[in-house]
């Protein structure tokens, strides 16, 4: 199954867990499966629509989605998902 | 003495010694190095890591901006703060720290943090724009500002033990604002993420080396790039970020 890379802002929300595996053919799929697993992430990854919030990227095998086929982006057994919020920590 | 070791004493030819025996550094390097400025955006856990690296390195200027003065909590990941600055402007610690870890290093502070009205007169002539702003605000301005002038821009972020570093060179690599077109709603504090010292400090030395790598020609830089750590868990990724064609900051360029 495909392997899902959660941010530290995510965890709390998904058993404290960094990584999950979950099926899904496309992103968008992994996704509806993640928020069917752990309900209370779906607030921080999905807007009202059901798409993913724009302060958030997504990669597979280390690329950008957006570059790639969006959330329709198809996956397979072995793909890598990142879900990676915009961060501003600094000083 | 070549015509170019007799451009830095021998004392600094000692200090820099290590680094010029770098294949693809040399002399050539640390003369680019000195004779650049650097504009950093806060010296707090990111800029200032960045500040002392390029101070250590030898960087010709510095400049800077941080406004308000030292409390305890930030004494667990600035690295150019002790006990004895908590109360002082944030910027004059910041300065003096500098002049000791390397007296050769021409430093300019302003007392301010970055913000529209004021970035131009941050940047100046900098040829390298480095952010380490806690605020997206802070850190979209200097983006505008890095586009606008044509100037490049290391730009480091951190949150909790995870943390992220790009280059930015206008017109060739996608922008802050192609990458994060929108910040999170939730980030409207600098008090919102949580930090401890090698998290900041790894971004911060990351940024560091991306910037004397875009100023002296050495190693490849971040291009396109962005450079992903979390330390709880030692993962690590090299992402691919690209342009955005309907950027509203860099579309045109």
């Amino acid at each position: 199954m495909p392997k899902l890379y959660l941010p530290t802002i995510m965890r709390p929300n998904a058993g404290g867990r960094a990584t999950v595996q979950l099926a899904g053919g496309t992103v968008s799929e992994l996704f509806g499966n993640l928020v069917a697993e752990y309900p209370n992430v779906k607030a921080q990854l999905l807007d009202a629509e059901g798409h993913v919030q724009r302060h958030i990227n997504v990669y597979v095998n280390g690329e950008d989605v957006r570059g790639l086929e969006g959330e329709g982006t198809s996956l397979t057994e072995r793909d890598e998902i990142m879900v990676l919020p915009a961060m501003a920590g600094g000083a | 003495m070549t015509v170019q070791e007799q451009e830095f004493t021998e004392f600094q030819l000692d200090r820099y010694s290590r680094q010029i025996r770098l294949d693809g550094f040399g002399l050539t390097g640390q003369r680019r190095l000195r004779q650049s400025h650097v504009a950093i955006s806060r010296g707090g856990g990111v800029g200032g890591t960045i500040a002392i690296h390029l101070a250590r390195a030898g960087i010709g200027k510095l400049t800077i901006a941080h406004g308000g003065t030292l409390v305890p909590e930030y004494l667990n990941r600035m690295p150019l703060i002790m006990n004895e600055d908590i109360g002082r402007p944030c910027v004059d610690a910041f300065a003096d720290m500098l002049a000791r870890v390397n007296p050769d290093v021409e430093v300019r502070t302003i007392g301010e943090y970055a913000n529209d009205d004021n970035v131009t007169r941050i940047v100046d002539d900098a040829d390298l724009i480095a952010d380490g702003a806690p605020l997206f605000e802070e850190r979209y301005a200097l983006n505008r500002a890095a586009v606008a002038l044509r100037r490049p821009m290391v730009s480091g972020a951190m949150y909790d033990t995870e943390g992220y570093v790009t280059t930015i060179v206008p017109g060739r690599t996608p922008c802050l604002a192609c990458i994060y077109p929108q910040k999170p709603a939730y980030w409207n504090d600098v008090k919102v993420f949580p930090a401890i010292g090698p998290g900041p400090t790894m971004v911060g030395a990351m940024a560091a080396m991306e910037a004397i790598k875009l100023l002296t020609g050495f190693g490849e830089p971040l291009d396109s790039r962005l450079w992903f750590f979390d330390l709880r868990t030692n993962t690590n990724r090299l992402l691919k970020v690209s342009r955005d064609p309907s950027c509203p900051v860099c579309a045109g360029i």
